[in-house]
């Protein structure tokens, strides 16, 4: 008989197991285990991925969990069947149901928790444990346990041993053995693994720490004490309980025999089909699809209309034959759920009722079917969208959709999802926060007890998502010789590359949801999510795919609330709502903005490497805008697509019949749209079957084994199959190698072509409204932020740039959100201007300013600061904001007067005991004190005051104050423009963007900001190494380098860089550096 | 010491009987970590004792019971 480990914690026992569930299963095989269970505390998050891995080493999986009961006692629970598969979901979801307080669903989780009697009710189908040395029910309730082993009944039922090595090992085996006696069961040894080997356990510690929320001196009590929860040899852990019950060791192998349950095998999962229906599901989804067709082809042209037809029922013929009727009539009807929802978000009067509740991404956009069920809105056929990804005769699984919804809609639609289908039939499915560089350095080094600011300096400077380099820029700091003298700096050296990628805690997914028609708790355990109403199932997307479970992506998009909020202020304003689908799709004036690069603010074109783009491409069509936002990615990046591409575009702009150069001319047709080069993910599907003759279930095989790198096998399986198959379309092995090189070059970093095709068309209708509505699209974007490439307070410099006036918060004018407020000028007449809203101002939430809007329109105006800050339900620290702010300013009086005055204000008081409810009136009895004569604040302390309490400044640029006192030949934004290829140059700006893409080697690209204008930055990877700091953190710099002009681009190849912050601060007389808005930040840190 | 690591002798004692066995590997972040291996014998005078083997000093210690 050999030993079987019946309980084993992976990292998913969240702060507690330190090993990921492949290191143990890999470990086990090593050590020679056969079978393996995996137990964590009260879930399953890591058991499918578990069990995958188990097999993949060829050990048998066995799943369970360790739950905790109410009262806080353990106990193991094993599963032998599929209704114990199904019972223990049921009693983990139960244990979850109460972690959050109604109301307060943001606040911390508390503990889970299950009643005994729901053991005793869900017991078929498992095996209990008696739980473990510390907090097993044996110990710390023998009546309890009585109850269990009654319930399970001797054969289901084992006292647990365990040999942990702690002081007391003994007398507590012996009471043990004592219970099982007298309860007539038989015990049964474990080894309670929290690490797969002993040099994980420092690791062990440090989350003990971490999760108890100190440092490893201050839990002693709660942490192991020595390193022997521990994977260990069978024969080792068999020899541990030689002189205790050597046969409850032996015993395990028994009892492993008999849990033959395979969470890898079919789980019975079904997606609501629409069988139950009157009609055959295939014929429900025809007659939808027909009413929409008359109604959408109604006026098209007698091509077109036939075209769809015979698509259409080519599409239904497909969906009859892979069974999916009832996939497509599930999506149509959450759409339908949208729908009611929008009307219901927007209201019925609303000028946004006219547009479409959501809209599909990805390659959904591709099928006519989705067009027809409302699920895209892109005409696929007039469009000329290929299906191929989407559906086809080889699927292996159900296809993704996603629907990109506004942020308000999104949010009711997913609480509204859950409960048309039932709250046992739906849930999100969760994500796992793991832990990257600036987690494993807070966390591991307050465990540690190293100095917070040393910590959180190196957090700010750390360069980079993977934990596992910390121990690199440790080393690399000025004073590491120092450092690595010391214990803790050398294990937080180890430890922060251990933690690397350990999932933290659990969250929600941004989207995903599942629906099952059988009850998902039962095939999955469903928990409470941060918000109300949602709840989030224990199983990440990668978990849900492998059990085959349909994930619908509802998603989020900010330039979808923007333009929806647009629309409603222009019909506001107007009186006419717009159609944003009956726009004109060839403005001239709009695609010369998009050929002047002037996108900042526009949907997917604005980033800085875009607008680099669109000089050189220049887009004329909504094809060109399609192909643009596809273009700027990693895959077409790495699959070297743009420099072919943005020349091919030059060259058939001086010569219309020019033909761009292919690898092969079978790759002709392919990639006519993209002249010659791969750009869309779907174009590797047809190169594949162009010129290698891959069948389209070989070539989405290819596609999706790019999209997993680690696959590397794989991707040199395909390769060979490639190369011979193009042999066979006599391609000779070079250029076939050639071609595949590309393709696995651009990876699965790429736009489907119907995604960039939505994306497209939201480009273009963005850039639409920022033309010809600019003042109503920014009030948009600042109300939808945070979103996009750009901070609120560049946002609003661009709009100032282009004409619109921007107006600061104002407590007697502002609505709670951004708003347009008429504004007349002699020379234009009747204009609106971009009124920014009391929500904007920090330390005011949308509630207070929601609060203060109401009693001014109760009460009328406020009349100065005191009346202000009786009448409006503010915090002080609140009010303080709003002066400083400049929203007071209204008032007439300088804002430090203001503040004084403040100071001085009654304002009513709760009467204790009444939960607020009453208020201790006050008399209005005004300052026994005059106001003494204090300063105006200076122009610098304006606008400081502005950026630290808005995020944004409407008034002077910190530029414009600082340009007289900076170093003679300081160019501006628009001197350098002038200036000459290759000159060197010096020039000063407010850095707004700083990007690493990971495919550039290192180089960051910044973009600076001035009063008039932004400039571009090239930081070469060794001037970065070398001021680091400065790019990262800075936020006035001072740089020297070579401009450079290529064509429209301009840019400075950066030499050297200097913080200003030292001279701001002498010039200002105050800290300017902490006041300014930092960079965004995108890529690789 | 015999072969499983425990005590034969202590004090110049024989050791009759191991009651039990427990470790303790800690502050191993710190300048002074501990690593340790106790065990509470009876010896064969009867009298009930702790003893451990530091592996850090790579020495035996006695304490109180």
């Amino acid at each position: 008989m050999t030993y079987v480990e019946l309980h084993c914690h992976s990292a998913y026992s969240f702060l507690d197991g330190a090993s990921l569930p492949e290191e143990l299963v890999a470990r086990a095989a090593e050590l020679g285990y056969e079978t393996l269970a995996l137990t964590d505390h009260d879930g399953v998050y890591g058991s499918l991925e578990f069990a995958r891995a188990a097999k993949d080493f060829g050990i048998r999986p066995i799943t369970g969990a360790e739950v905790t009961l109410a009262g806080g006692a353990h106990i193991t629970l094993l599963v032998e069947s599929s209704r114990g598969y199904a019972n223990l979901c049921r009693l983990l979801t139960a244990a979850h149901a109460g972690t959050r307080l109604p109301g307060r669903e943001d606040r911390a989780l508390l503990p889970p928790a299950i009643p005994l009697e729901t053991v005793v009710e869900l017991s078929a189908g498992l095996i209990c444990l008696s739980g473990c040395a510390r907090q097993g029910l044996g110990l710390r309730d023998p009546t309890a346990t009585a109850r269990l082993a009654q319930a399970f009944g001797r054969d289901r039922f084992y006292v647990e041993l365990q040999r942990p090595f702690e002081r007391g090992d003994t007398r507590r085996n012996r009471q043990l053995r004592d219970l099982a006696e007298h309860l007539g069961v038989e015990t049964v040894a474990t080894g309670n693994i929290h690490a797969h080997h002993p040099r994980r356990t420092l690791l062990q510690d440090v989350l003990v720490a971490i999760r108890s929320r100190t440092s490893l001196d201050g839990c002693e009590q709660e942490r192991r004490g020595n390193r022997e929860s521990v994977m260990r040899p069978p024969a080792e852990m068999i020899e541990r309980f030689a002189g205790i019950d050597k046969a409850a060791a032996e015993r395990t192998s028994a009892i492993a025999e008999r849990l033959e349950f395979d969470l890898t095998q079919e789980l019975g999962y079904r997606y609501p089909d629409f069988s139950d229906g009157p009609d055959p599901a295939i014929q429900q989804l025809a007659e939808v699809c027909s009413y929409a067709f008359a109604e959408r082809y109604a006026t098209s042209t007698a091509e077109l209309h036939n075209r769809s037809r015979a698509r259409l029922d080519e599409e239904l013929n497909l969906i009859d034959e892979l069974g999916l009727a009832g996939f497509f009539l599930l999506h149509w009807e959450v759409l339908e759920l949208a729908r009611e929802v929008a009307l219901d978000v927007r209201g019925r009067d609303s000028p946004r009722r006219f547009l479409p509740p959501g809209r599909g991404r990805g390659s959904s956009v591709g099928s006519i079917v989705c067009y027809l069920t409302g699920l895209s809105h892109v005409d696929p056929v007039a469009n000329d969208l290929s299906l191929g990804r989407f559906i086809n005769r080889e699927l292996t699984s159900v296809p993704d959709i996603d629907l990109d919804f506004p942020r308000d809609i999104r949010e009711k639609l997913i609480v509204a999802v859950t409960e048309r289908y039932g709250r046992e039939h739906a849930a999100l499915v969760a994500t796992f926060a793991t832990y990257r560089s600036r987690g494993a350095i807070r966390d591991v080094g307050k465990a540690l007890g190293l100095p917070y600011a040393e910590l959180e300096r190196l957090a700010r400077l750390t360069d980079g998502w993977n934990a596992g380099r910390v121990a690199d820029e440790v080393a690399a700091l000025p004073d590491a010789d120092r450092k690595l003298m010391s214990r803790r700096w050398r294990a937080f050296q180890v430890l922060t590359g251990d933690i690397s990628g350990l999932p933290r805690h659990i969250s929600q997914h941004p989207g995903g949801m599942v629906i099952s028609s059988r009850p998902l708790v039962e095939l999955v355990p469903v928990q409470p999510a941060a918000m109300a109403g949602r709840q989030i199932c224990q199983w990440d997307k990668d978990s849900c795919s492998d059990a085959g479970f349909l994930k619908i992506d509802l998603l989020g998009l900010g330039m979808l609330s923007a333009v929806e909020d647009c629309v409603e202020q222009i019909a506001r304003l107007y009186g006419a709502p717009i159609d944003l689908s009956r726009i004109p799709l060839d403005d001239p004036a709009v695609f010369a903005e998009i050929q002047a690069a002037d996108t900042v603010g526009a949907f997917q074109i604005e980033s800085r490497a875009q607008m680099q783009s669109l000089l050189r491409t220049k887009p004329e069509t909504i094809d060109d805008l399609t192909v643009q936002v596809a273009l700027v990615r990693p895959g077409p990046i790495q699959g070297k697509a743009v420099h072919p591409y943005i020349e091919a575009r030059r060259r058939l702009r001086e010569d219309p019949s020019f033909v761009p150069d292919v690898d092969h001319e079978l790759l002709r047709e392919p990639l006519r749209s993209t002249h010659g080069v791969v750009v869309f993910q779907d174009q590797v599907l047809d190169v594949a079957i162009a010129i290698a003759g891959f069948t389209v279930g070989e070539a989405e095989g290819l596609r999706r084994a790019m999209s997993r790198k680690r696959s590397h096998a794989a991707l040199e399986s395909y390769r060979e199959r490639f190369v011979s198959g193009a042999a066979g379309k006599s391609v000779d092995g070079e250029t076939a190698n050639r071609v595949y090189d590309k393709l696995v070059g651009f990876s699965g970093f790429g736009f489907p072509k119907s995604h960039a095709a939505a994306f497209g068309l939201l480009a273009y209708q963005s850039s639409w409204l920022r033309h010809h509505y600019p003042a109503e699209f920014l009030c948009a974007l600042l109300n939808a932020q945070p979103m996009g490439f750009y901070p609120p307070a560049s946002l609003v410099r661009d709009a100032q740039r282009r004409g619109v006036e921007v107006l600061p918060p104002d407590v007697n004018v502002s609505d709670a959100r951004c708003s347009l407020a008429p504004c007349v000028s002699e020379t234009q007449g009747l204009r609106w201007a971009v009124q920014v809203g009391l929500a904007y101002v920090a330390s005011v939430g949308k509630d207070d300013a929601e609060a203060l809007v109401a009693e001014r329109e109760e009460r009328g105006p406020f009349l100065d600061v005191a009346d202000l800050a009786r009448r409006a339900p503010l915090s002080r620290a609140a009010l303080e904001a709003l002066v400083q702010g400049g929203a007071c300013d209204c008032f007439g009086e300088k804002r430090r007067d203001q503040l004084w005055q403040l100071g001085l204000v009654f304002r009513p008081q709760s009467v204790p005991g009444t939960g607020g409810q009453a208020k201790q009136l006050t008399l209005s009895l005004d300052p026994t004190v005059e106001t003494p004569d204090l300063p105006d604040l200076t122009r610098w302390e304006l606008m400081l005051a502005d950026y630290r309490q808005t995020g944004l400044s409407v008034g002077v640029h910190p530029l414009e104050l600082l340009r007289p006192h900076l170093p003679p030949g300081t160019l501006s934004s628009q001197e350098l423009n002038d200036a000459k290829h290759g000159s060197d140059v010096a020039y000063a700006g407010l850095a707004i963007a700083r990007q690493r893409p990971s495919t550039a080697k290192g180089i960051v690209f910044m973009l600076l900001e001035d009063e008039l204008g932004q400039v571009n930055l090239i930081v070469p990877s060794q001037v970065y190494e070398r001021h680091r700091a400065i790019v990262r953190g800075e936020p006035l710099l001072l740089i020297r380098g070579r401009f450079e002009r290529v064509g429209e681009n301009r840019n400075v190849l950066v030499a050297t860089l200097e913080s200003l912050s030292a001279l701001a601060r002498r010039v200002a007389e105050g800290d300017v550096a902490g006041s300014l808005p930092r960079a965004h930040h995108f890529g690789h840190r | 010491m015999h072969v499983d690591g425990s005590p034969r002798l202590v004090n110049r004692l024989l050791v009759a009987f191991v009651r039990e066995e427990w470790r303790v590997v800690d502050r191993w972040w710190t300048d002074e970590p501990v690593n340790r291996r106790y065990f509470e014998v009876i010896l064969e005078s009867g009298q009930n004792t702790c003893v451990y083997r530091d592996a850090e000093a790579g020495c035996w210690f006695s304490q109180r019971a």
